[in-house]
């Protein structure tokens, strides 16, 4: 990348603007630091949750496939007809929770399913129906845990990396254009002063010139 | 108010959901119908997590994208009972590429 010439412009190339410049270059560097250590926090974080996700995909697709099987069995036995019949007059005795919770300042998702208290554990019908379709169920209650266990760490794994995205443009904008804008200017004002300095005392020598020679002449 | 999960997918999908105890679940076969279900319970102030089977989602990726940027409700794909979609991309993968600016092996 091309270094920046850009100058903050409207600046006076004054004394007390160096001054309140330095000040905002030594802010600006520090916000600098604090973004670049939660980025890395976060990444480290980020990390951390992917393989969690990972894990936990596997082991949603393992078990769903053996409810699937559990399942077709079920329709073999029982007929689709019927398990649709005992699908469409399930009742929920589930409840589901949702809280936030936050990680390095970015709020994730925390789902629950609890049973509801006192009542049946089998959604549907019990009348007529055999072990199979409580076993296909039951094994889909059990994915289903584990699918809204892999829902929350998707979605903070989402989260996450939004949020990484973020802080990586902030630090950026910092280390490449903010940053560069202060030392620019502060460069341009320790220019202009020196320049102005140096103007001073060519006028200084100018005068003493003058009146030195004015001096002699009136001696004379 | 009460939250709740709903379920888009196929036929045994549905009633294997519906028998574990999620009532909201709605039979699809195509985008649109799949698109329909999704928008509306995107809209459904209830619902904080929609299952969608990865065969549905993939086709109507875009609307998937358009809800995901809001935080509820939550998305999550599974495989349907023919499996895990072997070409599908793991939506995850970009994801990484995008926060981390590098391809991850493995993801």
């Amino acid at each position: 990348m091309a270094e920046s010439t850009e100058i903050i412009h409207g600046i006076k190339p004054t004394r007390m603007e160096l001054i309140a410049l330095k000040e905002r270059r030594k802010l600006a560097a520090r916000g600098y630091e604090l973004l670049r250590e939660k980025r890395d926090a976060l990444v480290r974080e980020f990390f951390a949750i992917l393989s969690e996700a990972k894990k936990l995909r596997e082991e949603v697709e393992t078990t769903l496939s053996e409810a699937f099987s559990s399942l077709m069995e079920a329709k073999l036995v029982e007929g689709e007809m019927k398990l649709e019949g005992l699908a469409l007059g399930a009742q929920s005795f589930l409840d589901f929770e949702v809280t936030t919770r936050n990680t390095m300042g970015v709020p994730v998702p925390i789902f629950r399913i609890t049973q509801q208290e006192d009542q049946p554990r089998i959604h549907y019908s019990l009348a007529g129906t055999s072990s199979v379709v409580d076993a296909a169920a039951q094994k889909i209650r059990e994915t289903l845990d584990k699918i809204v266990r892999l829902a929350e760490v998707e979605a903070s794994v989402k989260r996450l990396a939004a949020e990484i995205e973020k802080t990586k443009r902030r630090v950026n904008a910092l280390n490449f254009v903010v940053l560069p804008r202060i030392n620019n200017t502060i460069r341009y004002i320790e220019l202009a002063l020196e320049e102005a300095e140096r103007e001073d005392l060519f006028r200084l020598k100018r005068v003493k010139a003058l009146l030195e020679s004015k001096t002699t002449s009136e001696l004379g | 108010m009460t939250t709740k999960i709903a379920v888009i997918g196929d036929a045994d999908t549905v009633v294997g959901f519906r028998l574990a105890g999620i009532l909201k679940a709605t039979i699809s076969s195509d985008s649109t119908t799949a698109r329909t279900a999704l928008s509306g319970y995107a809209q459904d102030q209830e619902v904080f997590l929609v299952i969608i089977t990865e065969r549905l989602a993939e086709q109507i990726r875009d609307t998937i994208e358009e809800i995901s940027a809001k935080p509820y409700p939550v998305i999550v794909e599974i495989p349907d009972k023919r499996g895990r979609l072997e070409e599908r991309e793991n939506p995850l993968r970009r994801l990484v590429k995008r926060a981390i600016g590098v391809e991850l092996e493995g993801f």
